[in-house]
């Protein structure tokens, strides 16, 4: 069978190439390896509960935002999105703070300059300033190489840096930070781009989606089918071949049996490191590329507690929770604070109950180096061992201790634990160790570490989120760019619309 | 590292990395010509002088440099101020 494009993987980012490249009239084939479509967008079932991989709520999809503008194209805007509370959107505690965060630049800032009043005129600019990064979000694809230098250059500045020169009490710089286990906080490396932009569109409006995010790539497939497409599970891509200097075929083993796929243009929605295994003995790419991409390093992956409540126990909160440690004295010290100690810190996130009420569902989150997890790296699923049980049972309590600060009688109102780590990711997305957010930019070091669609071979393009930003919001301008890239800006730009 | 070395070493390590016969790599051959840099490549051979020698590039400075000789030069400049 030949296609116009074959689309490997179908994380948000394949997903939505698909969709778009078909909408623009090419025939696509998306292929994905599991059972379940979505990467991190999907959903997996224990008992009668279906719990989340990696999604948990988005930001900027309030009418006219930028990523309702693009969802809206994407057909995703039906789903049954829910809001956030406007006045508590986020949640922080640290230290003896407790403190909410509101949606709405002006609002953002006047709210925490009633606690902060000394800093009223440095949360006005910061607000500004996310404000401007935000409203420039999509300038790479409708500016081109001009849109790309005015990013770049905040690409190239520390996010930390950034902070302490522009928030000058120590206490309110963690309180801005403290929303951020959503990107991985690391002073030495995290651009200010990445944190600016991510914070910005949280604070535009935040979303849960009331059911689960493999509704989103469901959604997305279903589309990309009427449109005459192909979304192919069960199929693994065991390598890609070349013909004169170009990818041309893709051979998959699919439910059990060996295929080969035809097409002109190739996107790989995979990591690039697994995009090269296939690519194993191909005399077109050089050893100087696959040197350098092997050598990049990866975010942080997570250590997640899914947990069934009781009924009626404890109460829905429309926002998330961030909860730290009081012995934390910063929260962009939280990855080498915990690493091989106790947990310091946790994003609560809730599943919006199906009538209301009470929570029924809680996930409990904290960013876990691989490092914690890597001798049981070459065991599979549900058999690495009662060392690796005990592990994650202390882990488990560690994180719901913590949880329990924010929601007195926690620990008494669980009916299961169910409990995922980096090796978990791993196994079931293909993330590289397991990695949350893809590839680590550096802000020190942007032009190895800022990848383009672009690979050596001109009819072979990356996407998701191992490219610009992460996240539902930052795959989904990748997506736009990688189409840019093959289509053009023209086609494009009515996406953004 | 003396300047001899540093010039047997970068010859080793382009010739193997970007798949080019060592006798293509002339003190007075084009760098881009010789390599068949593109946007891309270059990132991949500021990557690959970073790492060998330890040191900290930028392209745009790369680039100034047309043939093997002046990235010597180039090269042992960076790696002297070390």
């Amino acid at each position: 069978m030949k296609y116009d494009v074959i689309i490997l993987g179908s994380g948000l980012g394949g997903l939505e190439c698909a969709f778009i490249l078909a909408k623009c009239g090419m025939n696509v084939c998306v292929v994905e390896k599991n059972a379940a479509l979505g990467g991190c967008l999907q959903s997996f079932r224990r008992g009668k509960e279906e719990f989340d991989t990696g999604f948990h709520y988005v930001g900027a999809l309030g009418k006219g935002q930028i990523l309702e503008r693009i969802f809206s194209h994407l057909g995703l805007m039906d789903l049954p999105w829910h809001q956030l509370d406007t006045e508590g959107f986020d949640q922080v505690y640290f230290k003896d703070k407790d403190i909410l965060l509101e949606n709405g630049y002006g609002r953002f800032a006047r709210s925490l300059s009633a606690i902060f009043p000394e800093s009223q005129k440095e949360l006005e600019d910061y607000s500004a300033f996310l404000e401007k990064v935000g409203n420039g979000i999509a300038d790479p694809i409708l500016k081109g190489s001009h849109g790309f230098s005015s990013i770049n250059s905040l690409f190239e500045k520390s996010a930390y840096g950034h902070l302490c020169q522009s928030i000058s009490d120590p206490l309110l710089r963690n309180i801005l930070s403290g929303t951020s286990l959503k990107l991985e906080l690391r002073r030495g490396t995290l651009p200010l781009y990445t944190f600016a932009q991510i914070n910005s569109s949280y604070i535009q409006s935040a979303w849960r989606l009331k059911g689960r995010g493999s509704l989103i790539a469901d959604t997305l497939a279903e589309g990309i089918r009427k449109m005459g497409g192909t979304v192919l599970t069960n199929a693994t891509v065991t390598s890609l071949e070349e013909k004169d200097g170009n990818v041309c075929q893709a051979q998959i083993l699919h439910k059990g049996s060996q295929e080969t796929l035809t097409a002109n243009l190739f996107v790989s929605d995979l990591s690039p490191q697994l995009t090269l295994e296939l690519l194993k003995d191909s005399p077109n790419l050089r050893p100087v590329f696959r040197r350098r991409i092997n050598r990049l390093e990866q975010t942080c992956g997570f250590f997640t507690v899914n947990l069934k409540l009781q009924e009626g126990k404890i109460p829905y909160l429309n926002r998330n929770i961030y909860c730290y440690t009081p012995d934390l004295e910063s929260v962009w010290d939280i990855a080498e604070s915990q690493t091989g100690k106790t947990v310091k810190g946790v994003l609560v996130s809730q599943q919006v109950p199906e009538n209301g009420g009470a929570a029924t569902q809680m996930d409990i989150l904290t960013p876990m180096d691989y490092s914690e997890v890597e001798r049981w790296k070459d065991t599979l699923p549900n058999r690495r061992g009662e060392e690796y049980l005990a592990f994650k049972a202390k882990k488990a309590e560690e994180c719901i201790l913590l949880a329990q600060e924010c929601f007195p009688g926690l620990k008494d109102s669980i009916e299961t634990i169910y409990t995922s780590s980096p090796l978990t990711y791993m196994n079931y997305t293909g993330a590289v160790k397991g990695t949350a957010y893809g590839i680590r930019k550096d802000c020190n070091n942007l032009t190895q570490t800022l990848l383009t669609p672009k690979t050596p071979f001109a009819n072979l393009y990356f996407t998701g989120q191992n490219l610009n930003l992460h996240g539902i919001l930052g795959v989904s301008l990748t997506s736009l760019l990688t189409c840019s890239e093959i289509l053009g800006k023209e086609p494009v730009v009515p996406f953004l619309e | 590292m003396t300047k001899e070395e540093l010039i047997a070493k970068t010859i080793d390590i382009l010739a193997e990395e970007f798949e080019v016969e060592k006798e293509e790599i002339t003190p007075e051959a084009d760098i881009k010509k010789t390599l068949d840099l593109d946007s891309l490549s270059l990132v991949d051979l500021v990557a690959l002088i970073e790492e060998t020698f330890d040191i900290k590039i930028k392209g745009t400075d790369l680039m100034k440099t047309t043939n093997f000789s002046q990235l010597y030069d180039f090269l042992f400049e960076r790696i002297s101020e070390k």
